[in-house]
């Protein structure tokens, strides 16, 4: 019983599901009832994954009412954690339970905390990325072989198109720039896109007949 | 009235044509008339290292599988990180290293919960799996990769796998393991990433070769038959796209108005 639950029900839902769609988007119109209906299925996907939220709310606060508890690294910050997502959620059911219609509704003050705090430390940590480019791009950018070499030289003029400096410089490095990015790199991008691409088709063929289980289950 | 959508025409002969090839050398090598043999991929072979090292230093192995779910049009890369975190999971268990997966989309909880314990039953190990060290940060990406990044320091990962979908958080990742002195194996098919993880990490798989993870390691005929079909398909598009230059360079479009269908 347990096999067929965890393994061959999952795996035919996926074969049907799957068959489903593809004959939607190619021989369904869009419009038609049929291809409504499909767009239902889709619906029902997200309500489904909508329930997902909810495991993700246990499993933050369980990791961290644990790591509380056992008193593990760093255990005062699972408390600060702990009260940003409990507040949050508060202010949050605060302002659908006021609202009129109780239906999704981001109150001032929930949108504030957003805004105002989530927004800056987000764009705080993105912002930390520049250099965390500048110290990779120092490491790639050695001359240590032909390959880190031909990136350097690219890397260069790359530099020197983009910037304003470069086509005050010389007015042919914006063209090289562009043509760097037009040719050789839209080249190497299909190339990986195909792949990719035919790829993606080879593993979906394999999920669909049920070939690839790794994402599943123990087989018990 | 038409059978097939319109403009979908092409796309769907290219589809027949794609899906027959790859059947035909998937059912070829399931009957062993001929089983193909896959090169090595060399940040596929470096898990073990990975974890072998990890295991030396008694120091755990970070793992994370991007930002993707099961719901967007990344999932197959997804799935493809949860396949080779099923392997990671067995290797860790055979050798006794801890292993930390990082899940970001709420959505996977469940299935990595499922085929982390599935690694360790098959290590022989069920007691062992702790379902505790599937961590969720939360699913907004700066602050989960900010999250990764503060395990990654505090716990000294002795190695870093990160494998699924990457978009601006992957040289945060990677960059945070290379200044812990962790051993990296990386991989995505986001073509606008794969450098990043080229020039950080240790290993990178490189598109493709991320998606093929499940039947390498797996060393299923079925699976590997369905990659050198895959290979076929991959000749098919090349020698379309020489054809039509060639066709084009002359003038003729019979080949451009096809794919407009």
């Amino acid at each position: 019983m347990s096999l067929v639950v965890k393994r061959y029900i999952p795996l035919a839902i996926t074969f049907i599901m799957g068959f489903i769609m593809v004959i939607a988007t190619y021989f369904l119109a869009p419009g038609t009832p049929a291809r409504d209906a499909t767009a239902l299925l889709t619906a029902t996907v997200d309500v489904l994954v909508a329930t997902a939220g909810v495991i993700g709310l246990v499993a933050l606060l369980r990791h961290h009412t644990v790591n509380i508890n056992k008193r593990g690294r760093f255990w005062k910050y699972s408390i600060i954690t702990l009260i940003g997502v409990i507040i949050y959620l508060i202010i949050g059911l605060y302002g659908v339970a006021t609202h009129e219609s109780h239906y999704m509704y981001a109150s001032e003050l929930f949108s504030w905390v957003y805004n105002s705090l989530y927004v800056h430390m987000d764009m705080t940590i993105f912002s930390l990325l520049a250099f965390f480019i500048a110290s990779a791009a120092y490491r790639a950018f050695r001359l240590r072989s032909l390959e880190a070499s031909v990136l350097l030289i690219v890397g260069s003029l790359m530099l020197l198109g983009r910037a304003p400096i470069g086509g005050a410089i010389w007015e042919g490095f914006p063209a090289i720039a562009e043509w760097l990015l037009n040719v050789p790199n839209t080249a190497g991008n299909r190339a990986i896109t195909i792949g990719v691409a035919i790829g993606a088709i080879s593993l979906a063929i394999r999920q669909l007949l049920g070939v690839e289980r790794g994402y599943l289950g123990p087989e018990r | 009235m038409n059978i097939i959508n319109e403009g979908l025409v092409a796309s769907f002969v290219l589809l027949v044509i794609v899906l027959v090839e790859i059947l035909v050398a998937l059912f070829t090598a399931r009957t062993g008339k001929y089983v193909p043999k896959i090169r090595k991929i060399a940040g596929l072979e470096a898990i073990e290292e990975a974890v072998g090292r990890a295991t030396e230093m008694g120091k755990p192995i970070a793992y994370t599988t991007g930002l993707g779910g099961i719901r967007d049009q990344y999932y197959y890369q997804t799935v493809a990180g949860l396949s080779i975190l099923g392997h990671t999971a067995e290797l860790a268990a055979k050798y006794g290293a801890k292993l930390l997966y990082f899940p970001y989309d709420p959505t996977i909880i469940p299935m990595a919960y499922e085929v982390v314990e599935q690694g360790y039953i098959r290590a022989g190990k069920a007691d062992a799996f702790n379902p505790d060290d599937i961590i969720y940060l939360g699913g907004d990406q700066f602050p989960w990769a900010f999250g990764v990044l503060g395990a990654i320091y505090r716990e000294q990962t002795a190695a870093n796998i990160h494998m699924g979908p990457f978009w601006a958080e992957s040289l945060i990742l990677a960059e945070a393991g290379f200044y812990t002195g962790a051993i990296q194996v990386a991989g995505t098919a986001n073509y606008h990433q794969i450098q990043f993880f080229v020039v950080a990490s240790d290993y990178a798989l490189i598109g493709e070769e991320l998606m093929a993870a499940g039947a390498y390691l797996s060393k299923d005929p079925t699976q590997i038959g369905s990659l050198w079909g895959a290979d076929f398909a991959k000749i098919t598009v090349v020698a379309l796209t020489v054809i039509g230059v060639i066709l084009t360079a002359a003038g003729i479009s019979v080949l451009n108005d096809f794919f407009a269908l």
